[in-house]
């Protein structure tokens, strides 16, 4: 294994997420739109060779071969076209295969697109697809969808840290906050820890606040090998570790139902040759599905011991301005969670913000982030770590 | 000397006078008559006999259910159903038999409700140990009582000492479709509609993989792994431990006993959509993370108790119940419930 992906971002676009107007191959031509017009020089040196993209498919609309039709919408046609599908961890799993596929040479130059558009799908039919990932056997069975089984993890955990019920409405309240400074999040709004409180329940203790929405969107990143990142801009941002994980689908056939070693694994790998370490980190993107999902990250990645996040949450640690600002971007909860774009979207942040294109949402002196993406209720995960070159 | 007739269990949606449970909406004939099997226990291999019209899942389900084969003899509903029951029973001497009436609706996606008398009920009857119970069964004499009530009955009659006269009389017996207090029968129209409902935006289970996984889905099958001791749960035909598949030993988890490590409550918006029914009518249900033995989980629906009301820590047991309709037919699965809830209802008239 080599000690550093030799791979870089060197362009990245980012539709508006929300209920949009525009359909799937609209919204994937708009957004490799706007990843090619980011390059700085430009795409002349060498066109896009390689397509990754990552989508759940929600609605059932083009299944089968998507990437062929979604590709042929951004005017791409005869490159090879690589669909990815880990749920809501697609964007993290294409993200990885694309930086794999340029660090073995195959690939000169890769596209990756998450997308998802899942507003005009009727009510009943979204629900269904947004149990599609879950446990079917058990899980579904016994009644729970992915807001259920958090909402198990989310009762257990308050029975082992009795403030994290606080804590969990802070998470909302901060990333929320965080939206407000996002162009492209679907939430521009403060909310207060008593409206969180006082939401009607979703999945108790979970209501409708500690959950992230429904979504269309979609994010693109270009990818070049390290080495020839100049080529296209004086300011790449390096891939500098990935890892992967995953776990045991249904959290009843988990050893600990409340951490995911998905996660834990995929920090691990990630880490394992970075150049850097946690402490050093000036931003930190996690998969906050529902509130409870952010304060399990922060464990899982190491940031905090078991119960740990609680206090990193309650004290400021975590908000723009803290220690480890987390999901500056207004995260799943408020920037919206469009399944497949979701990891793509955290590579976007991640290099707007060391490049310091941020706008007010900039963390200032940004050099390195981490991405964390999770798929379902931990049964996948990847951990991406960025750096200015 | 074991009584020759033993546990009578009578449920049904009635407004009888012995208070018999109301069904649950997730109850139905099949579940019913597996809750009565259940509680008269494995008589040595009895034979089983269903009067009523069965729905198709007798045909494959009572072994699923009860662990064993079951051999099964049909009997029209009514009289008549009752009258061959009964004539066959007295004609096996050397083996007991269950005999159990089912009057339900038959099955829920073709026929109207609501329907009085719905339930099931269950008895055992032991030629070898009261020989004169012959003589009574074959002197009873039919009348057109329906199934639920006749079954009761019967078991009244029979019961009676030596000489007295196996009759039925049922004439000051009205069956109600209104529940105790008079309860509007709301309850069988909800499931009408739940049942006409095409789920075709629920999870697709097709039905092969649901009779695959009703061994641990229903009896809580285990295996454990002759090499490296590891319990696996649910079963997969394998060792989760050590990927061996040979020489597994089968065994069923504890059935009640099981710890509530966690809770939720689902509320509107937070259930799949083949459970739109249940959130419809009762607002919300709570589903538990149960450690069922040590290291050994599994997500469960709680029912028979009003959501909100478990806790962690809670022993539980579980019951068969109805999930939701797939296919043209109703899925059905564990369900946990709180031994309160479990041990409340009906009378408990085993001898
Ligand atoms: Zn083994």
């Amino acid at each position: 294994m080599t000690a550093r992906v030799p791979a870089a971002i060197v362009g990245a676009g980012h539709t508006r997420f929300g209920g949009l107007a525009d359909g799937p191959r609209a919204l994937l031509k708009s957004v490799v739109d706007r990843a090619r017009a980011s390059v700085d020089r430009g795409l002349s040196g060498g066109g896009i060779d390689a397509v990754f993209l990552a989508t759940l498919g929600f609605g059932g609309w083009q299944i089968g071969n998507a990437s062929a039709v979604l590709a042929e919408a951004a005017g791409i046609v005869g490159v090879p076209v690589t669909r990815v599908e880990n749920a809501c961890a697609s964007g993290g799993y294409a993200l990885r295969a694309a930086a794999d596929a340029v660090g073995s040479g195959r690939s000169k130059l890769a596209l990756v697109v998450g997308l998802e558009k899942m507003t005009d799908v009727p009510n009943a039919r979204r629900r269904y697809w947004l149990g599609v990932s879950g446990d079917t056997e058990w899980e579904r069975l016994s009644g729970l969808t992915f807001a259920g089984v958090y909402g198990l993890l989310a009762a257990r955990y308050i029975a082992d840290h009795p403030d994290a019920r606080e804590a969990l409405a802070e998470v909302a309240v901060k990333n929320h906050r965080h939206g407000l400074a996002n162009p492209n999040a679907q939430f521009r709004k403060a909310i207060t820890r008593e409206a969180v409180l006082a939401a009607p329940k979703v999945a108790d203790p979970l209501g409708l606040l500690d959950c992230c929405p429904v979504s269309d969107g979609a994010a693109a990143v270009v990818i070049a090998p390290s080495d020839e990142a100049h080529r296209y801009t004086d300011t790449p941002v390096h891939i500098v570790g990935t890892g992967a994980g995953s776990d045991h689908l249904a959290v009843q056939d988990r050893p600990d139902p409340t951490h995911f070693a998905a996660t834990r694994r995929a920090a691990d790998e990630a880490f394992r040759h970075a150049p850097f370490d946690r402490r050093s980190l000036s931003l930190i993107e996690v998969h906050d599905c529902f509130t409870i999902a952010e304060l399990i990250a922060l464990e899982d990645l190491g940031f905090a011991e078991p119960g740990g996040a609680v206090r990193l949450t309650l004290d400021g640690s975590t908000a723009r301005t803290g220690r480890w600002p987390v999901n500056v971007d207004g995260g799943l909860k408020a920037k919206g969670h469009p399944i497949g774009a979701t990891g793509v979207s955290q590579a976007y942040e991640g290099f707007v913000q060391v490049r310091a294109q941020a706008g007010e949402r900039q963390v200032p002196g940004a050099e390195r982030a981490l991405l964390h993406n999770v798929g379902g209720s931990g049964a996948s995960a990847t951990v991406t770590l960025l750096a200015r070159g | 000397m074991t009584p020759p007739i033993r546990a009578v269990r009578v449920w049904g949606r009635l407004a009888d006078p012995q208070g018999h449970r109301l069904t649950a909406p997730d109850e139905d004939e099949f579940t019913m008559a597996i809750a009565a099997l259940e509680h008269l226990g494995d008589r040595s291999a009895p034979t089983l006999h269903g009067v009523g019209r069965l729905p198709e899942v007798f045909r494959w389900g009572l072994s699923g259910a009860l662990g064993r084969s079951v051999a099964l003899c049909e009997h029209p509903p009514g009289a008549e159903g009752w009258k061959a029951a009964l004539t066959e029973v007295a004609g096996a001497a050397s083996t007991p038999s269950i005999v159990f009436g089912v009057d339900g609706p038959g099955h829920l996606l073709d026929s109207p409700g609501p329907w009085p008398g719905f339930g099931a009920a269950a008895f055992a009857l032991d030629l070898r140990e009261d020989p004169g119970l012959r003589e009574r069964l074959l002197a009873w004499v039919p009348n057109g009582a329906p199934t639920i009530e006749a079954a009761q009955a019967i078991v009244d009659a029979l019961a009676q000492p030596p000489g007295g006269r196996p009759t039925l009389d049922l004439a000051g017996w009205a069956p109600s479709t209104a529940g105790p207090g008079g309860a509007d029968p709301e309850p069988s129209r909800h499931l009408e509609r739940w049942a006409q409902r095409a789920v075709s935006e629920g999870a697709y289970m097709p039905e092969a993989r649901y009779r695959e996984g009703i061994a641990s889905h229903w009896r809580l099958a285990a295996d454990r792994c002759p090499r490296c001791s590891t319990v696996t749960f649910p079963v997969r035909g394998w060792c989760r431990g050590c990927g061996a598949a040979d020489d597994l030993v089968r065994f069923e988890l504890p059935r009640s006993g099981g710890r509530v490590e966690a809770v939720t409550t689902i509320g509107k918006g937070g259930q799949p959509t083949e459970f739109d029914p249940l959130v419809e009518f009762g607002g919300a249900y709570d589903v538990a993370l149960v450690e069922l033995a040590p290291g050994l989980r599994a997500t469960l629906m709680m029912t028979d108790s009003p959501p909100g009301t478990v806790r962690a820590g809670d022993r539980i047991g579980t019951v068969l119940r109805r999930l939701y309709p797939m296919d043209g037919q109703w899925r059905y699965g564990l369900k946990a419930v709180l031994p309160a809830a479990r041990e409340a209802p009906g009378p408990a008239p085993d001898p």
